[in-house]
């Protein structure tokens, strides 16, 4: 029996919860039945990392911050593999084509603002600020770098900026799928829930040897 | 492995304390010292071998120690001290990302090849240098060595450059990897030496910082040394430092620009925008800008660690291919992005993030460091750690024979925080 806020509190995450877990069983599917952009040469590795998931080890920050890296990393995979696929919407006067990757994003924020809790609850991440220090540092390197490498490279003869805008994109997409899913991951219902997943659809991958 | 990642750094873990300890920590002294002074001998005498190449002093020495933790784990003496000396989250995260990486890898023995150096060198490497400075006086002795390990290099490439023109010792034979290894240690050793109480210090310590430069010969050094001394003057706010400083640079600076015109140094070279033909561009920028390409399409998954070579060509699109430039001389920043991906530039990130705060605030003197004594040794990291980071463009950090001086470069600033308190806990 809980209490009125407790419960309150559960109502509101809820959505949060299955919606993510909603995304990555569909981007499982989308990797499994269409063609990978990038090969997965060694599937093994992946299954092992999802049984890393699926382990219920003791409430310690350091090894569920790991486990919470791993997790991101595994769906971040999913992402990148269904980038540059799209689904079609027929049924609407105008045909519309949708990436599976942004159905996916969108489905994660439609999840991280659904399950957003008082600021006073939100479980906070000993190690989120440093990560997120990492996430700018790298950023600005790589940033820093399109800027020094434009003056120099324009003149000649095939360099394309429009690529950077291209790595900058892909930036900006896995920052905002690190941070729809960081508080999502701190669940360890959901860590399990994803390994599970995972444990499965890799273990389909390999006997149905796809994704090579 | 799980028992020893569930008690990383956070989680508290009982120290245990007698005779196995105290062995312990001699054979670590000793293998630390085998391979700080070994470093400077890179792979000499063996260059062309392989097998010596992953079995050269420094890898032997860390090897060695992991056995022996191994067989400390097994016994369960000393267990926690051991466990406590353990690196940063921060290194887990970014090892386990690059095993995640071999997922990819098209060559699997390469990436494991690549992988396994990098964990047993940032893992291994850092538990032996945690565990050989157990006081102040091992710290001391520590940098005592670094000392020696740079004069030996800088000494030997001066020699071999201006008078016997061999080529075989220590890193000599690669500008850019020596460029890299000297710009990591001199600044530890030249704001060490600098900064210490005695005139005959001062001298050795700007002869050090001269002759560095001037051995290097490449635009990478005299930039990581430059860097890391300049923002260490201006750290420090201190008027003889600053003027010291400038002086061993500008010093340094000239030399190598009269030095350059007489010897074969890459220097010149680093300087130019396009090739010797005039028409291409410089190969280097082409190689940045190729793995900034990799990144638009291999974001996440890289192309497993160690791999870069494998993809690269494939990314340099319609950008000439010119193979001017010999292996390895990448930018360090991009081409670890280009390998493990975004999530793997960020953990790497996240390292440097974690120790510049710690090397920051020790220097600049907002962490509450008790001894004056403390001082020294926390301006001589931070002098290293962004000399690291400036040497870091040109070469990498994460090159077989230089991941070792970073990851002491990691141990020190801990240590020094430990020592002299500050912001992170010791055991």
């Amino acid at each position: 029996m809980g209490s009125g806020k407790d419960q309150r509190k559960n109502l509101i995450e809820v959505p949060g919860f299955y919606l993510s877990f909603l995304a990555v069983i569909i981007a499982c599917y989308i990797s499994f039945f269409s063609k990978s952009s990038i090969a997965i040469v060694r599937p093994v590795i992946f299954l092992v990392a999802s049984f890393f998931m699926l382990v219920p080890f003791k409430p310690k920050p350091s090894i569920k911050t790991l486990q919470k890296i791993t997790g991101f990393y595994l769906i971040a995979i999913l992402v990148n593999q269904s980038e540059g696929q799209y689904f079609q919407i027929s049924f609407l006067p105008v045909k519309a084509s949708i990436p599976f990757g942004s159905a996916i994003l969108l489905l994660c924020a439609t999840g991280f603002l659904a399950g957003k809790v008082e600021p006073g609850e939100r479980v906070t991440c000993s190690y989120a600020k440093e990560i997120a220090g990492g996430w700018l540092l790298a950023g600005a390197v790589i940033t820093g770098h399109m800027l020094l490498l434009w003056p120099m490279l324009r003149k000649f003869y095939g360099y394309g900026y429009e690529r950077n805008w291209g790595v900058l994109g892909s930036l900006c997409l896995y920052l905002l799928v690190f941070i729809f899913l960081w508080a999502v991951l701190e669940k360890r219902r959901f860590r399990q829930g994803i390994g599970l997943v995972f444990a499965v659809f890799y273990m389909a991958m390999i006997f149905a040897k796809r994704g090579l | 492995m799980i028992g020893l990642v569930t008690t990383l750094k956070g989680d508290t873990v009982p120290a245990e304390s007698g005779g196995a300890d105290d062995r312990l920590q001699t054979v670590a002294r000793a293998l630390a010292g085998i391979v700080i002074v070994g470093s400077a001998f890179h792979f000499w005498p063996f260059e062309g071998n392989k097998i010596w190449q992953a079995l050269c002093p420094s890898n032997a020495g860390v090897l060695i120690w992991i056995l022996i933790s191994a067989f400390v784990v097994l016994l369960k003496r000393g267990r926690g001290k051991l466990v406590s000396s353990l690196p940063h989250l921060s290194v887990f995260a970014y090892v386990i990302i690059n095993v995640l990486s071999i997922g990819f890898a098209g060559q699997g023995g390469r990436a494991i090849n690549f992988t396994s150096k990098l964990a047993m060198i940032l893992v291994g490497g850092y538990t032996l240098f945690s565990f050989a400075i157990f006081s102040k006086r091992t710290l001391k002795m520590v940098y005592g060595l670094m000392v020696l390990a740079l004069a030996t290099s800088v000494c030997s490439c001066l020699v071999a450059r201006f008078w016997f023109l061999s080529e075989g010792f220590g890193f000599y034979g690669n500008a850019y990897k020596y460029g890299t290894y000297i710009g990591i240690l001199t600044p530890i050793c030249g704001t060490y030496l600098l900064t210490g109480g005695s005139i005959l210090k001062k001298l050795a310590g700007g002869a050090v910082v001269i002759g560095a430069v001037i051995s290097a010969g490449s635009l990478g050094a005299a930039a990581a040394i430059s860097a890391a001394m300049m923002s260490l003057a201006i750290i420090c706010a201190r008027r003889p430092v600053l003027i010291c400083v400038i002086f061993c640079l500008l010093f340094a600076i000239a030399g190598l620009v009269t030095m350059s015109s007489m010897t074969d140094t890459t220097f010149g070279d680093d300087f130019r925008l396009t090739e010797k033909d005039g028409i291409n561009l410089m190969q280097r920028y082409i190689e940045w800008q190729s793995e900034i390409n990799i990144l638009g399409e291999r974001s996440i998954t890289g192309t497993g660690a160690g791999c870069i070579n494998e993809y690269r060509s494939n990314f340099y699109y319609r950008l000439p291919k010119l193979n001017t430039l010999k292996a390895f001389d990448q930018n360090g920043w991009l081409a670890t992005g280009a390998e493990a991906g975004i999530s793997g530039l960020v953990c790497f990130c996240w390292i440097i993030v974690h120790y510049f705060k710690i090397a920051f605030y020790q220097a600049a003197g907002k962490a509450e460091i008790i001894q004056a004594a403390g001082e020294r040794f926390a301006k001589a990291n931070f002098a290293g750690f962004v000399g690291a980071c400036v040497a870091n463009l040109f070469s990498s950090v994460q090159y077989n024979g230089i991941l070792i001086i970073f990851v002491l470069v990691l141990v020190l600033i801990e240590k020094t925080d430990c020592f002299f308190g500050g912001t992170v806990k010791c055991e």
